[in-house]
């Protein structure tokens, strides 16, 4: 929490409290009104989705994004309404040394005429517990860089 | 030019004798009359035939038997019988005299040759050799009409053009010629060939990214792969390493991502190495990106030593053996696109960590710009990996695995130390950085560098302003609370002027394909789309919006973007009483630009932020958001030292963190005494003043301090929802009851 004039002025005694400033982020939309509810966590778990949509989606579907290795049952919705509530529940799985999963609440909005479709999405990420795959602590360079023009025109 | 001066000066006595045989030959020989009158006889010479252009030059004349002379030619008018004139001679001239008498007419002309300095030349085929080779010189002149070798050439028969192949040198060595002609003493001109035994190798680093937005067959916006963007990296850091990985030469390149590396062996094959790190001296930056995801020293808790940055070579490199000085070429870091999977490939994803050093760069030169001088930049990490990513629902960080709460992109001036499995639980590390996601089926934020743009945004503002604000996560569709309106917002505006352009880019996974969304605050849209956000004090869109429209080049108020970010940066902005809010840097800029301030007034008021009546507190706004008057309206409400208590009305429910009302100010008049502040709520409430001080499981929350001079602003709200975005933290508050929508508090100071 960071207030100046608190922690400068009114409350000066009191900032010990107070040790880090709150992190500043980029906006989002927030249309979907998506929550998520960890019902049971292990090798696999159950994870409830509520929608509270502010908007009308044509589409709302549960995608696996990074770290997924499975989902059941398939979740989506159809001609999502604002102001309604929907919910479903899916079970899933981390890919092998994945520390984490994230699931996508992706909404797509119906097009209008001129103009390139909508779509938002939410994320939400679920630590596994599984050791993740141990990473390469090098300093080592990777190639890949590309040279232009070829060295055999430089000389 | 070249004809000999000899033949030059013979010609006007050529021509008198000439002339004196042609009159003989008219008069014939009839006699019987008085005798004819002699013929006229007529001389001309210059006292110097060269002279420099524009010299001077003395023309004496003589003739006999005419009354009268005149002049033509490279000069003109009447001339007496004999005299001399000094002329001066612009360009190569024939002057000339004819002279009438009673017998006729007689003519005498002179030559004088106008000459220009010789501009003798001299070139090799390189001036930076490696040691015994030869180089080609060519040498030529204009305006010359003898040119001698000197120096290395000295003896070496020259003429006034020509070339030839240098001995082997094993030393720097000047070759030299010098020219003269008949106006002008020697000209030289020469060339050194720097010799030496090494090399130096020059570099030029590039990142790509793909094109903007188009538009795909599916009708979704997507990054133009096809047509990548290529930019220079500045002052990124480059090296060579050996064969054996040692590094024998290291330079941060120039402003346009140029590198000079010095002192390489010939007979050595190198590899260029570049690394995610920059400098620039004459900033003072030292921006670097880390790779979270793979940790150097896990018993480091702050991010700097804990992290290295990326290192990306590029092809061994032969020397040429001649050649002194070596451009290599650019290197460029592909942004991984594979035009035969047509997928973003992350192990390709080269460019990545450039493209955020490039941009955070970008962005310091102009905020140092806006706020002139040498503004002190302290050093910034930035965490990026291709599989970091946010969507955790609460604290704490585990950044060596890459996943944080939130969106996933954030900037703060501290964190939780990091402990050895990676988890930020750690005592607090002051540490300016940036989280900023990688994994593709988040939001890849190196691609468009619009959050990279907004987080330095918070940054500049750290830095150079004030950054008092809730924080977390918020929406262009929440009624925001005015302090967080404001930062997130102008770090927005930040970014629209750094990027020239209000939209911001981002990138989401949709079915397996990367589209962008792009969200434009001014118009409201995205992709075009009208949404029906709030517009006003309470919505961070709106400020950005503000910010653009001001600055617009096609807009009406049209002011630069220094004048724009003037307010927040001034010695006023820091030390006022008021918090940053919409209000204040309406006012504040309508103040700074008495000429624009009526433009300024409109424009905010017309987007509900009210700044007609200049007044910082926004006592005369009237809109109210989502919420009643009361629990809106006024923004600061006045508490009095010793009167009677106030009430304080806040509004919301758990996780409505950082919105409208959850948390409301009040402001006192201090006066350098001690006093008590006092906030109760019903039984039941459990107070929070600063969104963190409380009593848990109490009604009452109070504390004695001094109250310094002048205006002290504080906040109150409920626990529950103002204390922490997070479920887990707000358990502290022991508050017995999920609080009531709307929430008065009794608030005095004593």
């Amino acid at each position: 929490m960071s207030f100046r004039t608190i922690l400068t002025q009114l409350l000066a005694a009191l900032s010990v409290a107070v040790t880090a400033s709150a992190p500043a982020s980029p906006p989002q939309p927030n249309e979907l009104g998506a929550r998520f509810t960890v019902l049971s966590k292990g090798a696999t778990s159950t994870i409830e989705i509520r929608l509270s949509p502010k908007a009308a989606f044509e589409s709302v579907r549960v995608e696996a994004a990074s770290g997924v290795g499975s989902i059941t049952p398939p979740c989506a919705f159809a001609q999502v309404e604002a102001g309604q509530s929907y919910s479903c529940r899916v079970d899933v799985t981390p890919k092998a040394g994945e520390s984490a999963l994230t699931l996508n609440v992706v909404g797509e909005k119906a097009a209008e005429a001129g103009h390139a479709r909508v779509v938002e999405v939410r994320h939400f990420t679920l630590a596994t517990g599984q050791a993740a795959t141990t990473h390469a602590a090098s300093t080592k360079p990777v190639p890949g860089l590309a040279l232009t023009p070829g060295q055999s025109s430089t000389k | 030019m070249t004809t000999p001066r000899s033949a030059r000066v013979a010609r006007p006595l050529q021509l008198s004798i000439a002339a004196a045989a042609a009159m003989l030959a008219a008069c014939g020989g009839g006699g019987g009359s008085s005798p004819p009158p002699p013929p006229p006889t007529a001389s001309l010479s210059a006292s110097a035939k060269d002279v420099a252009v524009n010299g001077s030059d003395t023309l004496t004349w003589t003739s006999t038997n005419a009354s009268s002379c005149t002049a033509s030619g490279g000069w003109s008018g009447s001339l007496a019988p004999s005299g001399s004139k000094s002329v001066t001679v612009a360009s190569s001239a024939t002057y000339t005299i004819t002279c009438t008498g009673g017998a006729g007419s007689a003519n005498a002309s002179t030559s004088v040759t106008a000459w220009s300095a010789p501009q003798p030349k001299i070139s090799a085929d390189t001036t930076s050799l490696l040691a015994n080779n030869t180089v080609n010189l060519t040498w030529s002149s204009t305006g010359a009409t003898a040119c001698t070798g000197q120096d290395a050439l000295a003896g070496a028969s020259v003429g006034t053009s020509g070339g030839e192949t240098s001995p082997t040198l094993t030393a720097t060595t000047v070759f030299s010629i010098a020219c003269t002609n008949p106006a002008f003493s020697a000209v030289k001109a020469s060339v050194t060939v720097t010799v030496s035994t090494t090399y130096t190798a020059v570099i030029t680093v590039n990142y790509q990214v793909p094109g903007p937005p188009v538009v795909n067959a599916s009708n979704f916006y997507v990054p133009d792969w096809a047509n990548p963007v290529a930019n220079a990296v500045p002052f990124v850091w480059v090296e060579m390493q050996d064969p054996t990985s040692h590094v024998v030469a290291q330079a941060y390149a120039d402003a346009n991502g140029k590198a000079t590396l010095t002192g390489l062996n010939p007979a050595v094959i190198y590899t260029p190495v570049v690394r995610s790190k920059m400098s620039d001296p004459a900033l003072g930056l030292d921006f670097v990106v880390l790779n979270n995801t793979a940790p150097v020293d896990t018993s480091q808790p702050a991010y700097r030593k804990r992290y290295a940055p990326y290192a990306n070579s590029g092809p061994a490199y032969t020397a040429d053996t001649r050649n002194g000085t070596q451009n290599l070429g650019t290197l460029t870091a592909t942004d991984g696109w594979d035009s035969t999977q047509n997928a973003l490939v992350d192990a390709k994803r080269f460019a990545g960590p450039y493209a955020l050093l490039a941009n955070a760069v970008r962005e310091a030169q102009i905020v140092s710009a806006a706020i002139g001088g040498s503004p002190p930049w302290r050093p910034l990490t930035i965490l990026w990996s291709v599989k970091n990513k946010g969507g955790l629902s609460a604290p704490p960080n585990e950044t060596d695995q890459g996943y944080v709460t939130g969106v996933g992109g954030f900037y703060n001036s501290g964190h939780d130390g990091v402990d050895a499995s990676g988890t930020e639980t750690g005592a607090f590390v002051s540490e300016d950085f940036e989280f900023l996601s990688g994994d593709q089926t988040t939001e890849p934020m190196d691609i468009y560098p619009f959050v990279l743009t907004h987080e330095m945004g918070h940054f500049t503002q750290s830095l150079f302003s004030t950054l008092d604000s809730p924080g977390y996560e918020h929406a262009y569709t929440d009624y925001e609370d005015p302090t967080l309106a404001w930062i997130e917002g102008n770090a927005s505006g930040i970014a629209a002027l750094v990027l020239n352009t209000a939209d911001q880019n981002r990138l989401i996974m949709n079915s397996g394909t990367l589209i962008v969304e792009i969200v434009d605050p001014v118009a409201n849209t995205v992709n075009g789309h009208a949404q029906g956000w709030p517009v006003g004090w309470f919505q961070e869109a709106t400020t950005t919006s503000l910010m653009w429209q001001l600055y617009d080049p096609n807009g009406t108020v049209h002011l630069s973007a220094p004048a724009v970010l003037a307010p927040m940066y001034s010695a006023a902005w820091k030390a006022a009483p008021w918090l940053n809010s919409p209000w204040a840097y309406a006012v504040q800029l309508a103040k700074g630009n008495a000429a624009h301030a009526a433009a300024i007034d409109a424009l905010s008021d017309s987007l509900h932020i009210k700044a007609t009546g200049d007044d910082e507190w926004g006592s005369t706004e009237p809109g109210t958001g989502d919420r009643t008057a009361k629990d809106a309206l006024a923004p600061y409400t006045t508490v009095t030292i010793g009167a009677a208590p106030v009430q304080i009305c806040s509004a919301g429910a758990p996780n409505e963190y950082n919105k409208e009302s959850n948390v409301r100010y009040g402001r006192v008049m201090g006066d350098g005494a001690t006093h008590t502040l006092k906030v109760q709520g019903p039984n039941g409430t459990v107070p929070v003043v600063g969104r963190g001080l409380f009593t848990p499981g109490s009604n009452v929350y109070s504390t004695s301090t001094t109250l310094p001079a002048g205006y002290v602003v504080f906040s109150v709200g409920d626990c529950s929802v103002a204390n922490s975005p997070f479920s887990t933290d707000t358990a502290s508050c022991s508050e017995p009851a999920t609080p009531p929508t709307e929430q008065c508090w009794t608030v005095s100071v004593q």
